[in-house]
């Protein structure tokens, strides 16, 4: 039997692994509508919807001091939500958060449990990041703690 | 053509009035004549949330049997589920007293839909003589 820990898992975003990954979680809720009756004593009910909805933490480093790194860390999450402002300081910004040049809303997201197989299990989803926050505290490690939500169903699944 | 016979998840009953006309003299003293002794245009408002789009159609099949809010149809075609949870007397909701009224629709079922084949119906009707 294998159980596993946070030693096992990772996290992919547009298919690049990130480094420093504390931890992350996923929630799938199903939402029901009520269908009980006059006269009746107990509540039934039906699905209706179903919600995918997910956190991570990464820790703000850098490989080089000085050097912001860029493609695996936090910054890949912190540079899909915020955004500055545009060439000729245009005060408006698009809330896409793929990939820009195709005009994508949504980014690529694997929550991965390496169990020693090639290719590890996973969930994908498309997820929009719909949360971003950063607190730089005393005697804590300055992190990213990211909240999103997946458009649609999920892409897959193999857990 | 039996009306729906499904168990509404919400339902309100006006009991209505009957037909009296009032008149006040100058004086402020008030005159009241009644018209005639059956009770009528008792309201019955039918909310049927979260059902099945086939059981949603049901209400629009018997709108169109009814030719919309023209044809009456009687007290005793709203089977029993339609006062499911009435603990009182059956006829307290459905009938008038002198148990001459009759229903019909007195606007067009309301279909709200909720969710892939879950639809909410609304439906109102209303006591005639």
């Amino acid at each position: 039997m294998a159980l596993f820990s946070g030693a096992h898992g990772s996290l992919e975003l547009e298919g690049v692994k990130i480094a420093n990954v504390q931890n992350w979680s996923f929630t799938v809720n199903v939402q029901a509508a009520d269908t009980s009756t006059l006269g009746t004593t107990d509540t039934t009910i039906v699905p209706i919807k179903r919600t995918t909805t997910g956190s991570c933490r990464i820790f703000y480093y850098q490989e080089v001091p000085t050097q912001k790194s860029k493609e695996n860390s936090a910054s890949a999450f912190i540079n899909k939500i915020a955004k500055a402002r545009g060439s000729g300081g245009a005060t408006n910004r698009r809330l896409t958060q793929g990939n820009d040049s195709a005009d994508e809303n949504f980014s690529d997201l694997r929550l991965k449990v390496e169990d020693g197989s090639s290719t590890g299990r996973e969930i994908y989803m498309r997820i929009l990041i719909t949360s971003l926050t950063m607190a730089m505290t005393v005697g804590e490690i300055f992190a990213a703690d990211i909240q999103f939500q997946a458009n649609g169903v999920i892409a897959g699944i193999d857990l | 053509m039996d009306f729906p016979s499904l168990a509404p998840t919400a339902r309100t009953f006006s009991p209505g009035g009957y037909p009296v006309k009032s008149y006040k003299a100058q004086n402020g003293s008030e005159v009241r004549i009644l018209y005639g002794t059956s009770r009528t245009d008792m309201k019955l408002s039918l909310t049927y949330a979260n059902i099945p789009d086939a059981s949603a159609e049901l209400f629009v099949t018997h709108y169109d049997d009814r030719q919309g809010t023209f044809k009456t149809f009687s007290a005793s075609n709203l089977g029993k589920e339609v006062i499911a949870g009435w603990e009182g007397s059956g006829s307290t909701l459905k009938k008038n007293p002198s148990q001459t009224a009759k229903y019909r629709y007195e606007n067009a079922p309301v279909i709200t839909q909720v969710a892939e084949g879950i639809s909410t119906v609304t439906v109102d009707l209303i006591g005639v003589i």
